[in-house]
């Protein structure tokens, strides 16, 4: 009856009594196993990336490293392919194409989408109805369809697959960018900005950007894989990267054709795709989930 | 009567709020959220503006910081109307007038950390940059009651009264003579609420500020106003000096203000109060008598027909009733 019943003990820093926020927010991010799980590949990946020329076994593009199509196993862990070269090797590089694009194709769509979305936000009236129906337009045609219009318009290599990937995703940024900054706006401290003299550019960009910013990167993380994807997908099509670039989606493309006598031509590319792009989207949704408590239970 | 020119005018200023119309629904009438209110605050007075929530306060001051404009009348900031300021005389007023909003969770961008907060309008105006900016910053703090090194937090590490503190200073910087208060301490403990207003006060008395302190608390406006105005549903009731209006109101609508505020002394509590019945009416189609009539005790067949003007009472003050002289005074020990 007697003993003494801790009371939460662990959640209470000593020196304060309440547990400083960094260390709540670090217990809080390793309970999250979507946000631990999904890290740690993203990390894993960006450290294949940037180790690839130490890390991988062969030169990628090196034609005859091996015998055409050798079985996985051995000296060549995935196997060759149809002029053997090593396809770990190959998938190893591709992950610096595949961070590449997704990194400038997330930027474009980042700083146009952000950039219409606070306008339209901000301005309001029918300015700001224009801009997002525009954007609602442009929104109701799948991203890749439009990748697809502009890469054929500007010429089919890897630099147009990003542009074009990145200018689809804007209606989709501007959009996510208008909701927040809405909400954003409405909030005493811009009144208070505006009564001390603030222009509408400092109001924008000193005051509602700070708060705007952080819940994008949850949507920049789940955009980065839906890059990749279609990225992988027009280089897929011919239209993205082209040989002998080791990039998985045109790996894909290429390895198709051997697919029923070779079919480790393509499982190397595809895993690395699809564990990619789970990673993100699991790092996305525990960013998420951190960031709006309300929606915690919902993933992983 | 050699007063000196006015810091605040204010000329029949009226706000008016169109109604969303439903797809196939008549046209609203537009709510009246501010009825031609005028009224004049002096260098280094404090007017007081009481209502209660809804009856067009906050409006007022919206319109008095041009955030909204009047629908008729004019605000005159120093002479100038403020409607009618040019582009490139904006700022300049904004050195006149500065306001101190009323929740200092919500006013303070939680993404600044304090000393740029204190810092920006200088920076804005451009009245000090660089090294100089940051003693200008201290010696603010400091004047409000905060350390310097207190100023590289963010807002949310500063208690509640602390951050009213920072938006004091904030709306100092700029060396304001009229400082628009919106419940300033509404969202404050009870027991930092003193210290907040003493430093209001002693902030008039070195600065010779003027303040327009908004509040629904009688209690908090009698402590701070050489003024007070009574609001009831977007119109000024009653308006004269703080101890006349607040020890003998002559507008029922006071009197019953008055009379709600709770007496501290135990034996000063037996029986009241007429307590305000019913609810603040949303200021739609006013009818043609009186706007506090449906609520007012003393209501007479003459204030449902015809809207009182205001007219001078004692000398001192206006009040918008019929029987101004009729209302009863408050029973003793009631008198804020």
């Amino acid at each position: 009856m007697s003993t003494p019943i801790p009371i939460v003990a662990d959640t209470v820093d000593r020196g304060t009594g309440i547990a400083s926020p960094r260390r709540q927010l670090l217990r809080r991010m390793l309970r999250s196993r979507s946000l631990v799980i999904g890290g740690s590949i993203v990390l894993f990946v960006v450290l294949v990336a940037l180790l690839a020329p130490i890390i991988a076994p062969f030169d990628p593009d090196h034609i005859g490293t091996g015998r055409r199509l050798a079985v996985p196993g051995g000296k060549f862990l995935l196997g060759t392919d149809e002029f053997g070269r090593d396809i770990l090797s190959r998938v190893i590089f591709g992950a610096r194409y595949t961070l590449y694009i997704g990194l400038v194709a997330v930027g474009i769509g980042l700083v146009f989408g952000v950039a219409i979305g606070a306008a339209a936000a901000y301005a309001g009236g029918w300015f700001g109805g224009l801009l997002m129906r525009v954007m609602d337009l442009l929104y109701t045609f799948p991203d890749v369809l439009i990748a697809l219009g502009l890469v054929a318009f500007l010429g089919p290599n890897l630099t147009n697959a990003m542009i074009a990937v990145g200018l689809s995703a804007i209606p989709y940024y501007a959009r996510v960018t208008y909701a927040v900054v809405l909400s954003e706006r409405q909030k005493p401290y811009v009144d208070a900005a505006q009564v001390v003299g603030a222009s509408h550019i400092r109001v924008v960009v000193r005051h509602l950007m700070p708060n705007v910013l952080p819940p994008m990167i949850v949507v920049a993380s789940l955009g980065f894989s839906a890059a990749v994807l279609s990225a992988a997908a027009l280089s897929f099509l011919g239209l993205g990267a082209q040989p002998p670039m080791p990039e998985w989606g045109l790996m894909l493309s290429t390895g198709r054709n051997y697919i029923t006598r070779a079919p480790w031509l393509v499982v190397g590319p595809g895993v690395a795709i699809f564990v990619t792009v789970m990673a993100f989207n699991l790092f996305g949704d525990g960013v998420r989930d951190l960031l709006d408590p309300r929606q915690r239970q919902r993933t992983l | 009567m050699n007063a000196p020119a006015p810091a605040l005018i204010l000329d029949a200023v009226s706000k008016e709020f169109a109604q969303r119309r439903s797809l196939f629904g008549r046209p609203a009438a537009p709510v009246r959220a501010v009825d031609t209110v005028s009224f004049v605050v002096n260098p280094g007075e404090t007017l007081g503006l009481v209502g209660e929530s809804g009856c067009g306060k906050s409006t007022l001051a919206r319109m008095i910081l041009r955030m909204t404009r009047p629908t008729t009348g004019h605000v005159l900031v120093e002479g100038k109307r403020v409607d009618a300021l040019l582009p490139s005389e904006v700022l300049a007023y904004r050195r006149q007038i500065q306001m101190i909003f009323q929740d200092p969770y919500a006013s303070l961008n939680p993404r600044i950390r304090a000393g740029d907060l204190i810092g920006e309008p200088m920076a804005i105006h451009g009245l000090a940059r660089g090294a100089e900016l940051e003693t200008r910053v201290a010696d603010l703090a400091a004047q409000v009651g905060l350390s310097a090194a207190m100023l590289g937090r963010y807002p949310h590490e500063f208690s509640g009264g602390q951050r009213q503190r920072i938006a004091i200073a904030r709306a100092l910087a700029v060396s304001p003579r009229i400082i628009v208060a919106d419940e300033p301490v509404s969202a404050l403990d009870v027991s930092v609420r003193a210290q907040v207003l003493n430093l209001m006060a002693d902030l008039q008395t070195s600065r010779g500020l003027s303040y327009v302190f908004i509040s629904h608390d009688i209690g908090t406006v009698a402590y701070l106003s050489h003024r007070v105005a009574v609001m009831y549903l977007g119109a000024i009731v009653e308006i004269g000096p703080a101890r006349d209006v607040l020890r003998r109101p002559r507008h029922p609508y006071t009197r019953l203000l008055l009379e709600a505020v709770p007496v501290a002394h135990p034996r000063l509590r037996v029986r009241r109060r007429e307590v305000l019945p019913g609810e603040v009416p949303n200021g739609v189609g006013l009818g043609a008598g009186c706007r506090f009539a449906p609520r007012c005790p003393m209501a007479q067949e003459r204030c449902r027909v015809e809207a009182p003007t205001p007219r001078a009472i004692d000398g001192t003050r206006l009040v918008a009733c019929h029987f101004a002289e009729d209302t009863p005074d408050l029973p003793k020990g009631l008198a804020a």
